[in-house]
């Protein structure tokens, strides 16, 4: 009997459909995945998309109601809504992607650090999350960047800085089970170095989980953002900003008589940070990474 | 040269692997100790193949990692080829890994899911810079080594199977040519047909590189077909080690007596006039083995002086040891 032959043939088996094939098939989330790319396609593209430069005062024309030139109207110094809308999304867009790749880089090296080294380490990052986590974080962002002085940089840092403490638990309880593996030992046993072996064998693995934290911080980044810019202390003025644009719109004036100042900064908060919900959701649902 | 008058690569002294037990939730303090491994010796030649067998939970793959110093052992010295492994670190322990490589028990376990066969096979050669500028080649040839199509490089461990995983881990090990392999159950994951090929291919193996295993398992006729010499294993302790033939055909503690009875044999007129002994209860919580003799709770022909003395470990005939007040 000749096993070998039939041994040799690989075993491509895959039970059921791969992690890509049932994101496809969670319809918000592929609908999440849409509207952020037009989102995206919109920051990027701007200066064309936008229209009007978001930064001109028509001195003759403030206030008005949207009509064919400007879609949205122009708001109270006489600049066009669509164009500062559409220029504000840059601002999200950075702010989330830049603050969310900081919290995760931080998030990730200390959670795998914690719960690969164990006992006291482990206790102390342990504690300090604790700390993190039991303190609100608007409240601290605000502090922080009242203290630096509000600018995109600082906005930025303020958010990637504070925001590590959920990835750093995940990460952590993946790394308690990785740690166990054999292919960790295996490494361990080739002669790598706890380095190697935390960045190259453990940290991977942990990808399926990380993306899902990192979609739902991006969300929350995102929110802060608009919560410090419609606070006064985000980016500031006039560089557009939804949460600024809100801001600018407070007066009950404004609320009941220029509904266009406000409807739509408002509604781009809401749905991108809804969509990008809806993307995490898919994504925890579908990145199942012992499958892989 | 035969095996018998070779010199030896593994010698192991005493090595004790306890783990503590811990309670309290705020402050946690040692309570006890699970003593994986209590206080085992013995020594294997170049080229010799040692069967570790036992129980699940007897300390079996706790003494091959001890050995490794992939754990630090509790105490206990081991020596690798006159060095001793037991307090190196660094440099020098990174050093000694390439001698003493490992394969292991589960095969969906031990390799990484995120890196192609071609990645896990040239890791061990870039940690210790061998096979510069040649390490495809050299992947290549150690895929061919083991029977697998070196075509299949760039594949990720899901696209093998239980069979071929397992040779990856078995090349994997080769990759640095050590003298010496521990293979912890390399077989017991695998389908029966499968688990032939891959003892084959150790043996192969063994007389082409002159290498110099370790091998544990609890399939005796697994062991009886690869060892030379055999050593039993119960609670942490050895309780009998000799030649292959000398244990299976004249096993001198009750143990052993009672393991190799349970073993089926393939003629079924023999079969059906075997005789077992079958043993009653669970072997003891290591955290808490019994007084004397570790085996007197289960043991068949048990008397008072093996609740109250611990036997040593003697050797009762030439090459041959055994621990039981009643054998010596």
């Amino acid at each position: 009997m000749d096993l070998t032959q039939d041994e040799q043939r690989p075993a491509r088996t895959r039970r059921g459909p791969g992690p890509w094939a049932r994101f496809l098939r969670h319809r918000l989330a592929c609908g999440g995945a849409v509207f952020l790319g037009v989102i995206i396609l919109a920051a990027l593209l701007a200066p064309w998309v936008g229209r009007h430069d978001p930064f001109h005062t028509e001195l003759e024309r403030l206030n008005q109601a949207p009509d064919a030139v400007h879609w949205l109207g122009t708001d109270l110094i006489g600049r066009d809504v669509w164009s500062r809308v559409i220029h504000g999304s840059r601002t999200s867009l950075t702010v989330g992607i830049l603050a969310v790749a900081l919290s995760t880089l931080i998030g990730s090296l200390l959670g795998a650090l914690a719960g690969y080294s164990g006992g006291p380490v482990d206790q102390a990052v342990m504690r300090a999350t604790e700390v993190m986590m039991s303190i609100p974080v608007l409240l601290m962002v605000m502090l922080f960047v009242s203290l630096l002085g509000p600018s995109l940089a600082s906005v930025t840092l303020v958010i990637g800085l504070l925001g590590w403490s959920s990835t750093c638990r995940v990460v952590r309880g993946e790394v308690l089970v990785l740690r166990e593996k054999e292919f960790i030992v295996a490494a361990r046993s080739l002669g790598n170095g706890h380095a190697r072996v935390i960045l190259r064998h453990i940290l991977p693995n942990t990808v399926g989980p990380l993306s899902v934290i990192a979609t739902f911080g991006f969300a929350n980044a995102i929110l802060l953002e608009a919560a410090l810019s419609f606070l006064g202390l985000g980016v500031p003025p006039p560089t557009p900003s939804w949460g600024g644009m809100l801001n600018e719109a407070q007066s009950p004036t404004v609320l009941a008589g220029m509904p266009w100042l406000w409807m739509a900064p408002g509604a781009a908060i809401a749905l991108t940070v809804l969509a990008v919900n809806f993307i995490g959701d898919g994504l925890r649902d579908s990145a199942d990474v012992r499958s892989l | 040269m035969t095996v018998a008058e070779a010199p030896e690569l593994v010698r192991v002294e005493g090595l004790k692997q306890y783990y503590p037990v811990n309670r309290g939730v705020l402050f946690r303090r040692q309570v006890g100790a699970v003593r994986a491994v209590d206080g085992i010796s013995f020594l294997i030649r170049r080229g010799e193949t040692l069967g570790l067998v036992g129980e699940s939970g007897c300390g079996k793959s706790s003494t091959g990692r001890a050995i490794l110093q992939l754990q630090r052992p509790t105490a206990g010295r081991v020596f690798l080829d006159g060095v001793e492994l037991t307090g190196i670190k660094g440099r020098t322990l990174r050093r000694m890994r390439r001698r003493m490589q490992m394969i292991f028990q589960d095969p969906y376990a031990s390799l990484n899911p995120r890196m192609t066969a071609g990645q896990i096979l040239s890791e061990p050669l870039e940690i210790h810079r061998l096979a510069r500028g040649r390490r495809k080649e050299r992947v290549r040839e150690l895929m061919d080594l083991v029977g697998l199509n070196p075509g299949y490089a760039d594949r990720y461990p899901h696209e093998f199977s239980g069979g071929q995983r397992q040779r990856i881990g078995i090349a994997r090990a080769l990759a640095l040519q050590p003298d010496f392999i521990i293979c912890d159950e390399p077989v017991s994951a695998l389908d029966v047909s499968i688990q032939a090929q891959v003892i084959n291919l150790l043996e192969d193996l063994q007389e082409r590189f002159g290498l110099t295993y370790l091998f544990i398992a609890h399939d005796l006729s697994m062991v009886r077909h690869i060892s030379d010499r055999v050593a039993v294993m119960y609670l942490g302790r050895i309780v009998e080690s000799a030649g292959r033939d000398d244990l299976y055909e004249d096993p001198l503690h009750p143990y052993t007596q009672a393991l190799i009875s349970a073993v089926p044999l393939p003629d079924p007129d023999l079969e059906a006039r075997r005789s077992r002994i079958v043993l009653q209860g669970d072997p003891p919580d290591p955290a808490d083995p019994p007084a004397g003799c570790n085996f007197c709770t289960r043991c068949p022909v048990a008397v008072d002086r093996c609740h109250q003395e611990d036997p040593p470990l003697q050797e009762v005939r030439p090459g041959h040891w055994a621990a039981c007040h009643l054998v010596a």
